[in-house]
């Protein structure tokens, strides 16, 4: 976290210095009418600007930076959470594996006994039947 | 009415299994993890808001990456949250529609004796019950022996890294804005005062050239959205707060995760935790 925490405190200092400049900015108050009040008002205000928009800047990018280096720091528990959960996932769908196949098996012996049916006595009632129970077996797989 | 529906469930607990609290609390954290990212992204969208205006700026990939690791953070307790969710839920964790379609099937058979198939597939259905909640609830204490610890320290973490830096890259970005709008104002000799926010209230403005009129209508605009994003960083670390309680609950239950209290401790945890992530969706969605 020590190069997070330097991130910051320079980054803060960067903010300090940006409130600062606001303030001598916001104290040139409105441009003057006079050409030369107005020149030199043009270049103060401009000067001033500029200041303010690099430590924003740098305000913005220390701040990126401290947020990524300060994510570092929980690698380890980003990678047990990972860990852990995936293989709860893992038992979870074993379960909903042995439900499926359950499924599958009674759709396959759903089929089966339709075609005996129709084997035994085709009718349209067995074949529909037939096609039906196919259908099903088809969908599972 | 999302309360009243929470205070019912609360004290109908005979129907509301613990486990349901465990699955509906864990549902709830999962939903606020998203709710969060939207937080995170806003280190990028502060500073795309701000290159508009600032072209010291140049672009904003860092601040992307950074948005983009808090993501993925996020992703990892909201995968963690949901697998609580899902191993807590008993529908996802039974083998019962598979068991009672493979026997209905089984007792179609011809010369079979379907008595004998109910009977023995319920006693199978029993069996494979048993087998199951026993399976469900060492899954889930694993997951709170193994993960709760680490997934609470990056909860935690989560208020120090990014409610400081969020907060101040704010308040930079509303330096920047107010830096710029003002001295554009005060360029169309507009008295724009040494607070120009204080212009977005009151009929100063009014009285303004038309150009001055319409920076302050802009700056006024652009403060409004900064200003929301600002109060709900307080909801933000509410909301890790509450997540917080969940966890340090849940761990300490884990050997009683049946519990009617812990059940009813849970359910008041998820109101809480929805009032929070719904302020903050309110601000950032």
């Amino acid at each position: 976290m020590a190069v997070a925490d330097d991130l910051d405190r320079v980054s803060e200092l960067c903010k300090t210095g940006a409130k600062l400049t606001l303030s001598a900015l916001l104290e040139l108050g409105p441009k003057p009418d006079d050409p030369t009040g107005a020149l030199l008002w043009e270049q103060r205000a401009t000067r001033l600007q500029g200041q303010l928009n690099s430590l924003s800047a740098l305000v913005s990018k220390l701040t990126a930076a401290a947020v990524l280096q300060g994510l570092a720091g929980f690698d380890k528990e980003l990678a047990t959470v990972g860990h852990v959960s995936k293989d709860a996932e893992k038992k979870i769908k074993q379960i909903k594996d042995v439900s499926t196949l359950l499924k599958r098996l009674a759709g396959v012996l759903d089929l089966g006994l339709a075609l005996l049916a129709a084997a035994a006595a085709p009718s349209a009632a067995t074949i529909a039947a037939v096609v039906k129970a196919g259908t099903a077996v088809a969908k599972d797989a | 009415m999302k309360r009243f529906l929470t205070g019912v469930c609360a004290f109908a607990l005979s129907a509301c299994t613990s486990l349901s609290a465990v699955s509906d609390v864990s549902a709830r954290l999962k939903s606020a993890s998203a709710t969060w990212n939207d937080v995170g992204s806003e280190f990028a969208a502060s500073c795309e808001r701000e290159a508009t205006l600032n072209s010291a700026l140049a672009d904003c990939a860092l601040e992307s990456d950074a948005s983009s690791g808090l993501a993925a953070a996020n992703a990892v307790l909201g995968n963690y949250f949901g697998a609580l969710a899902n191993a807590a839920n008993e529908s996802n964790l039974t083998v019962k529609p598979g068991l009672d379609a493979a026997a209905s099937s089984v007792a179609k058979i011809p010369g079979i004796n379907a008595d004998q198939v109910t009977a023995v597939s319920g006693l199978a259905g029993l069996l494979v019950n048993l087998a199951t909640n026993a399976i469900r609830e060492r899954t889930l204490r694993d997951l709170i022996e193994r993960g709760g610890p680490a997934a609470q320290t990056i909860v935690r973490g989560m208020d120090g890294l990014v409610v400081p830096r969020l907060g101040r890259r704010l308040d930079t970005e509303r330096l920047q804005l107010t830096g710029q709008f003002g001295r554009l104002i005060f360029a169309q000799r507009d008295q724009a005062g040494p607070d120009p926010s204080a212009l977005c209230t009151g009929p100063s403005a009014s009285r303004f050239s038309g150009t001055g009129l319409l920076l302050t209508l802009e700056y006024c605009r652009r403060l409004a959205v900064l200003d929301k994003r600002a109060k709900a960083l307080a909801d933000y670390q509410a909301s890790l707060a509450v997540a917080d309680k969940a966890l340090t609950e849940l761990q300490s239950s884990k050997s009683r995760l049946k519990s009617r209290d812990l059940a009813q401790r849970l359910y008041a945890i998820g109101a809480d935790l929805d009032d929070k992530v719904s302020a903050v969706r309110k601000a950032f969605g």
